[in-house]
This record gives C-alpha cells, sequence and structure tokens, in this order.
C-alpha cells in the first residue's frame, strides 16, 4: 500500500469536525467515569466487606466508561466509509484509486491508528487518574501489580478491535444507520439474547459475546465460565478479523 | 480518446445500456445527450471502472480504466457535484484527491481559482450551494490536468454566468486538444457547446454525429406560410406534391416544397402571401420526437 493513500485519509479524517467531536465525547465519557467510580469506591472502601474488596476490580470497574466510549469511537469507524457512499464520494474516491481494497486497507489503518493512539491516551489517563483517587489502601493498584498493564493494554486493543470491525461494517452494508445498528446489535443485543438463552447453553455460548469477550479480556480475576484474559482479547480481534475479510470481499465485487 | 464498445449493464430486470457502441475524439467537445434515465450515468461509470459491464468494453486512452497507472493524470471526472463530504472544506477535499492521485499539492489551490472558489477554499462545503458544488466538482476533474475529462451534467443549478462559465471552459479544454464529454439531457446547452452528438435513448445509440450533420439529417424541412387565402393556397400546393398542415387562423405549414417554389406558385396562381419563411427545427423539437419512444416517464415529458 503507498503512504500516498494513507495521507489522503488521515487528510480526510482530521479535515471534518466530527472527529475532533467523536474523540473529545470518548474522552470526557472514559474519564468522568472513572473519576466518580473511583471516588465513589475509595469513600466506600473503609466499610466494603472482604468479601467485595476482593471482587473489586481495580481496573476494569473504573474503565467502564469504555463501553460507551467503544460505540462513540465506532460510529466514527463506521463513518469513516459509509459517508463517502452517503454523499457518493466513493465514487469519486475509486476513480481516483481503483485498487479498492488499498483503499479500504487504508481507511481501516489510519482510523485504527487514530483509535490506537486516541485509546492508549484516554484509557491510560483514566486509569492513572482514578488510581491516584483511590490510592493504594483505598483499592488502588498500580502498572507494575501483576496483571494490571494487561489489562489495560488489552481494553485499549479492544477498543482497535472494535474500530477495525465498525470501519468493516460500513464497508459491508455502506450504509451508516444499517451499520451502526449492526454494531450496536453485536456488542449489546447479542449478548442479552444469549443471556436467556438455557442455563447449559448459556454457560457455553456466553463467552463468545463481543462484550463478555471485553469484559474478561480487561478483568484481572477471570470468571468461570470466560475465557482467558488473552484468548478473549483474540475473539475480539476474530470478530474484526472476519468482517475485515468480508468487507475486502466484498469492496472489489460490487458496483461503486 | 475514449472508446465505448458494445457496453451493456443490466440492473436486474433493466437493462440501463444496451449494446452501446461509440467513440470520443480528442479536440471537441462531444455532448452525450438523452433523457433521465436514458443511461448515461450509468455509461460514464463504467468507463470509470465503477460499474462492471456485463458485456462489452469501455477504454480510455486504449486501457480498461482499472489498468490505468495514475487515473487522476489521465481521467477528469465530475459525476455528482453533491459527492462532497459537508463537513470538510473544498481546499481538504482536493488535497485528499490529489494527495491520494499522486498530483502535486500546488494543484488544489491552482483549480480553486481556475474554477472562482478561492475565496471560499477554507469554508465547508456543506455550505455551498448547488452552483458552488458543480465549480467544485469541476475542479476536482482538473486536478490531474488530464488529457480526457468527463462532465455529467455540469450545468445543473449554475446561474446564466456560470453556464456561460462552463461553455467556455470545455471548449477551450477541447481547443487545447484533450478529449471533452459532457452529458445533458438539455438539447439546447449542447447546441451551443458541443461540436458531435452522441445521442442515446433507453441506452441504446440513436445518433453519433456532428451537430450540424444532425440536424441537417433531421430537420424536418417546413415552411411557415400565413395567407388570408390559405384554403386556396393549400390546394394548390397540395397539386404540386407537398404536405400542408393548417395552423392558427392564418398559417400554413409547408413539407416538401421549398420557399422559392412556394412563393412562385402562390403568384402565378395569384394568391396573395403576407408571410414566407422557412421554419429550421430546433436541435431541441429534433430530440424530442428521435427520444419520444425512449423516454422512460412519458408523463414527466409531456409536463415539460
Amino acid at each position: 500500500m503507498g503512504t500516498e493513500l494513507l495521507k489522503a485519509e488521515w487528510i480526510k479524517l482530521r479535515s471534518v469536525r466530527s472527529t475532533y467531536l467523536s474523540l473529545a465525547a470518548a474522552a470526557a465519557l472514559v474519564i468522568i467515569v472513572a473519576l466518580s467510580v473511583a471516588g465513589t469506591t475509595a469513600d466506600n472502601w473503609p466499610t466494603m466487606s472482604p468479601r467485595d474488596r476482593s471482587s473489586f476490580d481495580p481496573v476494569s470497574a473504573p474503565l467502564f466508561g469504555a463501553l460507551f466510549a467503544q460505540l462513540v469511537i465506532g460510529v466514527l469507524a463506521v463513518l469513516v466509509v459509509s459517508s463517502e457512499y452517503s454523499t457518493g464520494l466513493i465514487r469519486t474516491t475509486f476513480a481516483v484509486t481503483p485498487q479498492r481494497r488499498k483503499v479500504l486497507l487504508a481507511k481501516v489503518t489510519v482510523t485504527t491508528a487514530l483509535a490506537l493512539a486516541a485509546g492508549a491516551v484516554i484509557l491510560g489517563a483514566a486509569f492513572l487518574l482514578s488510581q491516584a483517587v483511590m490510592a493504594h489502601g483505598h483499592g488502588g493498584v498500580s502498572l507494575g501489580d501483576p496483571g494490571v498493564l494487561r489489562a489495560v493494554g488489552y481494553a485499549v486493543l479492544y477498543l482497535v478491535a472494535v474500530t477495525v470491525l465498525a470501519t468493516s461494517l460500513g464497508a459491508i452494508l455502506r450504509s451508516t444507520a444499517g451499520a451502526i445498528a449492526v454494531l450496536f446489535t453485536l456488542v449489546f443485543l447479542v449478548p442479552q439474547v444469549l443471556d436467556h438463552l438455557p442455563q447449559e447453553l448459556r454457560h457455553h455460548l456466553m463467552r463468545f459475546g463481543l462484550q463478555r469477550a471485553a469484559a474478561a479480556a480487561v478483568s484481572l480475576h477471570p470468571q468461570a465460565d470466560t475465557f482467558s484474559p488473552t484468548v478473549s482479547i483474540l475473539l475480539c480481534a476474530g470478530y474484526a478479523a472476519v468482517a475485515l475479510a468480508l468487507a475486502l470481499f466484498l469492496i472489489g465485487r460490487r458496483d461503486a | 480518446m475514449i472508446e465505448v464498445t458494445e457496453l451493456t449493464k443490466r440492473f436486474g430486470r433493466v437493462t440501463a445500456v444496451d449494446g452501446l457502441t461509440f467513440t470520443v475524439r480528442p479536440g471537441r467537445v462531444t455532448g452525450f445527450l438523452g433523457p433521465n434515465g436514458s443511461g448515461k450515468s450509468t455509461t460514464l461509470r463504467a468507463i470509470l471502472g465503477l460499474e462492471a459491464p456485463d458485456r462489452g468494453t469501455a477504454l480510455v486512452g486504449g486501457l480498461p480504466y482499472r489498468d490505468l497507472r495514475h487515473p487522476l493524470h489521465q481521467v477528469g471526472a465530475l459525476l455528482d457535484a453533491g459527492a462532497v463530504h459537508p463537513g470538510r472544506s473544498a481546499r481538504a477535499h482536493l488535497m485528499a484527491l490529489a494527495v491520494a492521485g499522486r498530483v502535486g499539492r500546488r494543484r488544489v489551490g491552482e483549480v480553486l481559482e481556475q474554477v472562482g472558489l478561492g475565496q471560499v477554499a477554507d469554508q465547508r462545503a456543506g455550505g455551498f450551494s448547488l452552483g458552488m458544488r458543480q465549480r467544485l466538482g469541476i475542479a476536482a476533474a482538473l486536478l490531474g490536468d488530464p488529457p480526457v475529462v468527463m462532465f455529467d451534467e455540469p450545468v445543473n443549478g449554475l446561474d446564466p454566468e456560470g453556464i456561460r462559465w462552463v461553455r467556455q471552459l470545455m471548449k477551450s479544454l477541447a481547443a487545447e486538444g484533450r478529449t471533452v464529454l459532457v452529458s445533458s439531457h438539455l438539447m439546447s446547452e449542447m447546441a451551443l457547446t458541443a461540436d458531435h452528438l452522441v445521442v442515446i435513448g433507453r441506452g441504446r445509440l440513436i445518433a453519433d454525429t456532428g451537430v450540424k450533420a444532425f440536424l441537417a439529417e433531421h430537420g424536418t424541412g417546413q415552411v411557415q406560410v400565413r395567407s388570408p387565402a390559405r384554403g386556396s393556397l393549400a390546394g394548390v400546393l397540395r397539386e404540386h406534391g407537398a404536405g400542408v398542415e393548417y395552423q392558427g387562423s392564418q398559417e400554413l405549414l409547408v413539407t416538401g416544397l421549398t420557399v422559392d417554389r412556394i412563393g412562385d406558385l402562390a403568384a402565378r396562381n395569384g394568391l396573395p402571401v403576407h408571410e414566407l419563411a422557412a421554419r429550421q427545427a430546433s436541435l431541441e423539437d429534433v430530440f424530442m420526437n428521435l427520444t419520444r419512444d425512449s423516454v422512460e416517464y412519458q408523463g414527466m415529458c409531456d409536463g415539460n
């Protein structure tokens, strides 16, 4: 892939206001949630039971806001492709670069790089701020503690996986509304449906849900019915990879 | 040069383009004419490799579009003036295209000035009028200084000054030796701009000819005659093999005889004539006649 396509996509991404608004909204959501969870936990820590203390997850609990941030970033990623279809700009784009797969890969690469950078900054800041509020002795941990760096890193990687998934959905569905609907379904609705399965099936299938896998990837205390953090993050990457492969397959075969 | 050969494109059961063959040569403006829905845009998209034809080929400079090395340097196209992200400035829009197409960034400022958008280059395109968007689309088509340009309905939404500007631009591009293909559903517009016409209806070729030849071939050669004694005159003319049609209260529309002959016949028979004029069928009339059968939505056309 030539760097000119990456540069062109970067120009597109940074020349629309929605990019900045999305990142600001994601940052605000994550940090506000992190501070409020950390504040509440620090206040309650002295009166919490030992059982509650041990089940408290000092990484994933304050990073709960990432649940919403992923949708904000996901919508941004969908729009990177779908807005070109809705305006007709995609025809100009493909006329300039008939190698459509390269165009899509450039879009995915640039969007994902932005999500990686923004995710690392936002989630890193939220982690440090929340640990500062809780401090050691009030449920706080440091990056050096066992599993903590991995959990924060996987939270960032999950955001990256959602970005690849969302960009691919934009290319597969070619419509903003359609792609966002499918993204929300995968993230929120599928786990809901799995949750209502009979006990035995539910026990085996829940772990395959995207949201459940994300939670397991970031968790310091793996549950019995989930995969290990590393398998879970690979599962999330699998969702993204399947969507990207389908998008790459379809984009060259359809009329623009 | 653009060469379209036996091009066929179906959408489900609708055949949008049906065995279309024509060549667009450099150095002149070729008007691509047809009623709305006749397959013009589909043809242009097929030339640009955006839609895969079911049959046939479309070559630009002898190559299928997808095989062009740096397409922006070879072909410039305006397809749809609305095809701009409303939140992006004109300059950023062109900059992204220039970078992707390996065109120097310097060209962006040049084409913005050329189309008259220099003053608003940094404003969001969402606030542009349709005419300004047309200009932006034309700027994009000119970015790579290409030898082949295609414009789909470029005067839509332009004010009279803008329309004149587009005509001048097309002509000067052709005069520079470029291949210029301009689609329109307005015959009158093409009569002023084009040197050559490719006329299609329902995806099929109706005519591929020069504007003058087109008129000569399809002009009906009617003569309008105003006479207070038109009943007698009509009888005389019919005797000499003319087709005569009554119009208004005093007029006749005569076919098959020249102006001179009609005047002579009237004088010989002592019949007064107040007006005698050869009526040149307008390109619009010819176009309407030719494409009447191929208009997709007859009702809409009758309304015009």
